[in-house]
């Protein structure tokens, strides 16, 4: 199969800082492609499209938007082998990680991840726990679970930054 | 002397594994172990998901997780693998970075808490090897399991990464496997024993997660296994659940009993299944019942 070349407008290369700057992305470029990461890594082994070391390349080189709006990015399960593995210490997981964050505040969240995210901003937890649950609890004989002190909780989110992450709501 | 902790139970564990929470505090307390509630606590800051999106979010809500044990005095004890990592990570990280803990507790100083780096993150497992003690354990078994074959699944983020959870060897761990030859089981070895089981993509990847656990799946049957053994709340799960669905979805029926390690152990404690919510397990274990003697 002959690659489609990229236009030069899909290429920036200053994205490499942008991932540098990133909590996790600090490494990046150390890489020295060996594919260690891709050798090591069991989704690989599933997903022909899912190779961290080519993740890696392309940030790189700054295939900003491909990668952003892929759902390669989202495939790891964070098992945690690459970063074990990596002679470079490039921590390819937590490149992925910021990536993520890099592509959930230009609004690339999957589904998923986002019901997870306004349930801990509604709730305080990522599940509810509704009197389904405590009486499960207390048939076991566990007692009934505190409730998140969720005012206190929703401050520190805001003030966070999960907002930005979050659909507009109330 | 009792073992005082404050007990973080997370998200999972108190609404879909009752059976991991119901055996742990059997079994620990009776090491002596103390659990005091850790009370208005909510998300650890969810290791997956929400560091997903924003990192300092989560650097945030585990600190303010982290304070109210502070505020307790006491180190945390945590049975979810999840929290484990998360909250080690970040009490960790905010004991070390400077500029880090400034930005949190400047988020953390409206709801007057301040992140002081004073106690430590456990997992229940650092508890049993080094608190307790191998030694201990075994002098509390009282009925020996014969002729049993685990496939134990000690998961990711009980071992790595290994820089934040320093347990044991982060890709050739034995420790947990010792923990169930305690028992007189055999802990098996199958391939890709150390492999993800791929409930770190639920609900982000669920078609991959399925063929993750799959994969591990038919590697435990192949080995002869008459049931696996998890100490972490989201394998458990996927172990279970993916069971149950691939049954329902592709007919494939693989009835291998899952069992947390603190039933396991209990029972050769000599403590009743109801007493550590055996019931709960929802691929019935009888076959592992019947080798107790």
């Amino acid at each position: 199969m002959v690659a489609e070349k990229p236009s030069p407008k899909r290429i920036d290369p200053a994205f490499k800082n942008l991932v540098l700057k990133e909590e996790g992305g600090d490494h990046l470029l150390r890489c020295y492609a060996c594919g260690t990461c891709s050798g090591g890594c069991p989704v690989a082994e599933l997903e022909a499209t899912f190779r961290p070391h080519e993740i890696i390349r392309m940030s790189i080189f700054g295939f900003k938007d491909e990668l952003l709006s892929s759902n390669v990015i989202w495939l790891c399960s964070f098992c945690y082998n690459c970063y074990e593995r990596c002679p470079r210490d490039v921590k390819p997981a937590m490149v992925i990680r910021a990536l993520r964050n890099i592509a959930a505040r230009q609004g690339y969240v999957p589904n998923g991840i986002k019901m997870i995210a306004e349930s801990v901003y509604k709730i305080g937890r990522v599940t509810e726990i509704t009197d389904f649950e405590n009486e499960a609890r207390a048939d076991l004989g566990l007692p009934a679970v505190e409730p998140v002190d969720i005012e206190k909780m929703k401050k520190v989110l805001k003030k966070a930054g999960l907002e930005k992450v979050l659909p507009k709501e109330e | 002397m009792a073992l005082d902790y404050a007990l973080f139970l997370g998200c999972v564990i108190p609404t879909r594994e009752f059976g991991l929470e119901v055996s742990a505090k059997k079994v620990l307390e009776a090491f002596d172990v103390k659990f005091h509630e850790m009370i208005g606590a909510g998300c650890c800051g969810t290791a997956g998901p929400i560091a997903a999106v924003d990192f300092l979010t989560m650097a945030a809500i585990a600190a303010r997780n982290i304070c109210i044990a502070e505020e307790m005095g006491m180190d945390i004890i945590t049975f979810c693998t999840g929290c484990a990592g998360t909250l080690g990570k970040y009490n960790k990280l905010l004991k070390e970075d400077e500029h880090l803990r400034e930005q949190v507790n400047e988020i953390l100083k409206d709801i007057n808490k301040e992140f002081k780096g004073k106690i430590e993150v456990k997992h229940s497992l650092d508890v049993l090897v080094n608190d307790i003690g191998l030694d201990k354990i075994k002098n509390s078994i009282k009925k020996k399991f014969n002729g049993l074959n685990v496939a134990a699944h000690i998961g990711c983020h009980a071992v790595r990464p290994s820089d934040i959870r320093k347990f044991d060897s982060p890709e050739r761990p034995i420790l947990f496997d010792q923990l169930i030859e305690l028992t007189g089981a055999k802990s098996i070895n199958f391939l890709g024993k150390n492999l993800c089981c791929g409930a770190g993509l639920i609900g982000v990847a669920d078609d991959y997660s399925l063929a993750l656990v799959r994969e591990k799946l038919i590697k435990v049957k192949a080995a002869g296994a008459d049931c696996m053994c998890t100490i972490c709340a989201a394998c458990h799960l996927q172990y279970e659940m993916s069971q149950l669905s691939l049954k329902t979805k592709f007919k494939e029926d693989y009835n291998i009993p899952v069992l947390h390690y603190y039933q396991l152990l209990g029972l050769s404690m000599g403590v009743k299944p109801e007493e550590i919510a055996l019931q709960t397990v929802k691929i019935k274990a009888d076959n592992v019942l019947a080798k107790l003697k």
